[in-house]
């Protein structure tokens, strides 16, 4: 019987854990996809200002403003996204791997490879618009 | 012994500890089962949180890219491909879907690249807030440049309903209808280099002195326009659509041609007849005008799209997407005779696209 709680109590345990890594992963899911909806460069404009290094990314554009910027990367107890007016900070996510989404050769968004709690989960959300001549040089 | 009736209350008494623990193990049996369908709900719950949290993209941004492949399908297999009108097939689409629409925005007025010169003496001044004129407009997008968010950028110059009614900023630069100043300024902005932008303010001076309109064969010995894929966003092609322009547009248009059409308001008038009717082309406006191929007039009205915004609408969700037809590398008639399809030539691309909830 005690074999039968201790097995019931690390179920439900390890089920709760489960529960709230995908609540985690659902929320950053939701405010990238959000924060990358803001990214909007000009159709005229030649090319983003985009950097990458392991675990951050940031891109110019937010808003249509060349001068504005989308940052994601880690924090003290996570990782983060922040806009110029806003900062959102998420406990938890160690982030993994950004990768480019492309499409014929340009740029639509970004691909997040991150863990949670030994969860793995990937997050994929696009810019709002993309440049037309961006990569035809 | 026990008395007979002592006898009674033992068995009594045993049967009801047997009773008791019984009843001990039917309780303890239906809390486990409790606690086992908890569980199990627990994880149930927890792996399809998992699944709609790895679900990507969502059911609706799929539907709506799914459709958006067949607006570009219809776009690219058009079978009247010398124009674009409401009698194409890419009009008809999406019935299986609650409320979807495609118009053509580029043959809106786009005030970044607008000249004002052309329209001055049209109902386009009385656009204008009453405090601001042409040279202020002018004036401030040579300072400021030029923004996709024109409800904002240009909030001092225009009401917010004209912005929304008349205007977008949809459409490709035309180097024989755009002030030279504003050119100067967008090329500034995309080379970052100041001589490269005034040798292109340059050169369309130089063939408005001439009183000629810009051949695409005078851009190819161009190394402003050559070497820095200006292409793929200036060119030599009309913005207006005649099948979608603006009456109050087409007529401005008309008034401030050079060579005058007989009676303006007649010809604006048989054209917006007959767009009802039919999709018209370049061939039937030449016919009705009596103006050729190199007429101004072509310019700025053509049978061509350039931009197209598709709608599609749910209840809880209302989804945008523009959709760019992309400039010709070369020159059209030239690519046509080269035996290129049609088809081929007609390349288009999603250049923005948004989701947001319904008030």
């Amino acid at each position: 019987m005690i074999i039968f709680f201790s097995v019931s109590v690390k179920g439900s345990t390890k089920a709760e854990r489960k529960s709230i890594s995908a609540t985690t992963a659902k929320n950053f899911d939701f405010f990238l996809r959000d924060a990358l909806a803001k990214v909007s460069p000009p159709f005229w404009v030649r090319k983003l200002d985009m950097t990458f290094t392991p675990g951050s990314f940031s891109v110019n554009y937010v808003n249509s403003k060349q001068q504005d910027y989308l940052i994601i990367d880690k924090s003290i107890n996570g990782s983060s996204i922040s806009l110029p007016e806003k900062y959102y900070s998420f406990n938890g996510i160690e982030i993994i791997d950004i990768k480019l989404i492309e499409s014929h050769e340009k740029n639509m968004g970004i691909s997040v490879e991150y863990v949670i709690d030994n969860n793995k989960f990937v997050s994929s959300a696009l810019f709002s618009s993309f440049p037309i001549g961006e990569n035809d040089d | 012994m026990y008395p007979a009736h002592c006898s009674h209350h033992f068995q009594l008494e045993k049967m009801m500890t047997k009773d008791s623990g019984s009843a001990t193990i039917q309780v303890i049996s239906i809390l486990f089962l409790i606690l086992a369908i908890c569980i199990g709900t627990f994880i149930v719950i927890s792996n399809n949180m998992q699944q709609i949290a790895r679900k990507k993209p969502s059911l609706l941004d799929h539907q709506f890219m799914e459709y958006l492949d067949l607006v570009l399908n219809a776009l690219r297999n058009d079978t009247t491909p010398e124009a674009d009108s409401v009698f194409d097939d890419v009009q008809s689409l999406g019935n299986s879907f609650q409320d979807t629409r495609i118009h053509d925005i580029s043959s809106m007025i786009n005030p970044n690249w607008l000249n004002s010169k052309i329209f001055e003496s049209t109902y386009f001044s009385k656009m204008l807030s009453t405090d601001t004129d042409n040279d202020l407009f002018d004036n401030y997008r040579i300072s400021n440049g030029f923004s996709l968010q024109i409800e904002d950028w240009y909030s001092s110059f225009f009401s917010q309903e004209a912005i929304k009614e008349f205007m977008s900023p949809y459409s490709y630069i035309n180097l024989n209808t755009i002030d030279e100043h504003i050119l100067e300024r967008f090329i500034l902005d995309c080379t970052q280099e100041s001589s490269l932008a005034s040798t292109a303010k340059n050169t369309v001076i130089n063939a408005r002195l001439d009183s000629r309109l810009l051949q695409m064969s005078d851009l190819k010995w161009e190394s402003w326009y050559t070497d820095h894929n200006l292409a793929s966003v200036i060119g030599l092609k009309a913005q207006y659509n005649i099948n979608f322009v603006d009456q109050d547009v087409l007529q401005a248009i008309f008034s401030s041609l050079k060579t005058k059409s007989q009676n303006i308001e007649s010809t604006v008038n048989v054209l917006l007849s007959e767009r009802g009717k039919k999709e018209l082309t370049d061939s039937y406006l030449m016919n009705l005008t009596g103006f050729d191929k190199n007429n101004e007039i072509f310019s700025y009205i053509s049978d061509t799209t350039w931009f197209w915004m598709v709608e599609m609408k749910n209840d809880k969700y209302s989804f945008e997407a523009i959709i760019a037809r992309k400039l010709p590398e070369d020159d059209f008639d030239n690519a046509i005779s080269s035996n290129n399809s049609l088809s081929e030539i007609r390349e288009y691309q999603i250049v923005a696209w948004r989701r947001k909830q319904n008030d």
